[in-house]
């Protein structure tokens, strides 16, 4: 389910429908890939932040292309971290993603 | 109260496109492009949202638009006007005065708790009903509104915006296809029409804007955005 997420945010179209299409994947990885549901519940949570905040404002082209650079490094790190990490690794992006995520950093 | 006053539709496009301009809800950008929800690179914004903070803009635009309905759909074809989350809102419900209907407004989804209301507002079985929103570029919003107005109980044939992109043939087959008939004040055309009248924004923007509303997936995808979407 990682690479659907950056199969869909290495595309042309970055507007708001591909992190509509994200934020469908997560959500549903969240049920099928159960020992991954955190990672999925926040990158859902980062794609449905992004469609609230463009939805109905103008998106630059270059706000969108750094958007999906970092969605796209985030879900290669989770992937990293869950495929192949200690509980360890796996605790810290969670946590680190979590705090970048109420700082609005992200 | 509606002036019953039915300029030509020209000439209310023409207006329309002048006081957009006039508040600067207009912007080109050729350089650095806009990426529309759909992925779309484009020279150009809309802010409709901004006639809000205009009284006599907002005033003479709801004329307009009581008289583009009445004329084009009827004097009593409707019971109620609703107004889409959440830029269709005010203007739904200044329309709505203006022609003496109830209102209503459809949120973009269900609130997911308590009622889990996506209406707002009393709907009558059956009646039918005006959807109003700002603006449109594919219909893609107006079709959700409808659907959710339609699961309520009204009857929704017709839909009108402030703003009617008018940059792909298929927007109004497809609203069509749905059972809604497009009604709009002015489009992008309208505003470059003014643009070239008036000397807004240099030749070279002008040049720009033009070939993106004559070919905007082509133009698109020779600025690093979107060179399909789905309609």
């Amino acid at each position: 389910m990682y690479e659907k997420l950056i199969t869909v945010m290495q595309g042309d179209a970055l507007g708001v429908q591909a992190y509509e299409e994200c934020s469908r994947i997560a959500a549903l990885a969240i049920t099928e890939q159960t020992g991954d549901a955190a990672p999925f519940l926040l990158l859902g949570m980062i794609a449905n932040r992004f469609i609230d905040a463009y939805r109905d404002q103008p998106l630059s082209r270059k706000t969108a292309e750094d958007q999906a650079k970092r969605y796209v490094a985030l879900c290669i790190a989770f992937r990293d971290a869950f495929e192949n990490g200690s509980d360890a690794d796996q605790l810290r992006i969670l946590n680190e993603t979590a705090r970048a995520y109420n700082a609005e950093t992200l | 109260m509606f002036s019953n006053a039915f300029p030509e539709r020209a000439l209310m496009a023409e207006m329309t496109a002048k006081m957009l301009l006039e508040i600067d809800a207009v912007h080109f950008r050729a350089d650095k492009p806009f990426t529309f929800t759909s992925g779309l690179a484009s020279p150009v914004y809309i802010d409709c949202r901004k006639l809000i903070s205009y009284p006599r803009i907002r005033m003479t635009l709801m004329d307009f638009a009581a008289s583009q309905i009445l004329r084009t759909a009827g004097f009593q074809k409707f019971q109620a006007v609703a107004g889409g989350e959440t830029a269709g809102i005010p203007f739904a419900a200044w329309l709505a005065d203006k022609l003496v209907l109830p209102m209503q407004y459809v949120r973009k989804k269900p609130k997911g708790f308590g009622r889990d209301a996506q209406i707002e507002g009393d709907i009558i079985e059956g009646a039918n009903v005006l959807l109003v929103e700002d603006l449109t570029t594919d219909g893609g919003s107006k079709i959700n509104f409808c659907e959710a107005l339609r699961r309520a109980g009204a009857n929704v044939t017709d839909t009108l915006v402030i703003f009617y992109y008018d940059i792909f043939p298929q927007t109004r087959e497809k609203l069509k296809e749905h059972g809604l008939e497009l009604h709009w004040l002015a489009t992008w055309w309208d505003v470059l029409a003014v643009c070239k009248a008036q000397n807004y924004f240099d030749p070279k923007t002008l040049d720009e804007v033009e070939a993106f509303l004559t070919n905007p997936l082509e133009w698109s995808g020779q600025h690093g955005g979107a060179m399909e979407i789905s309609l």
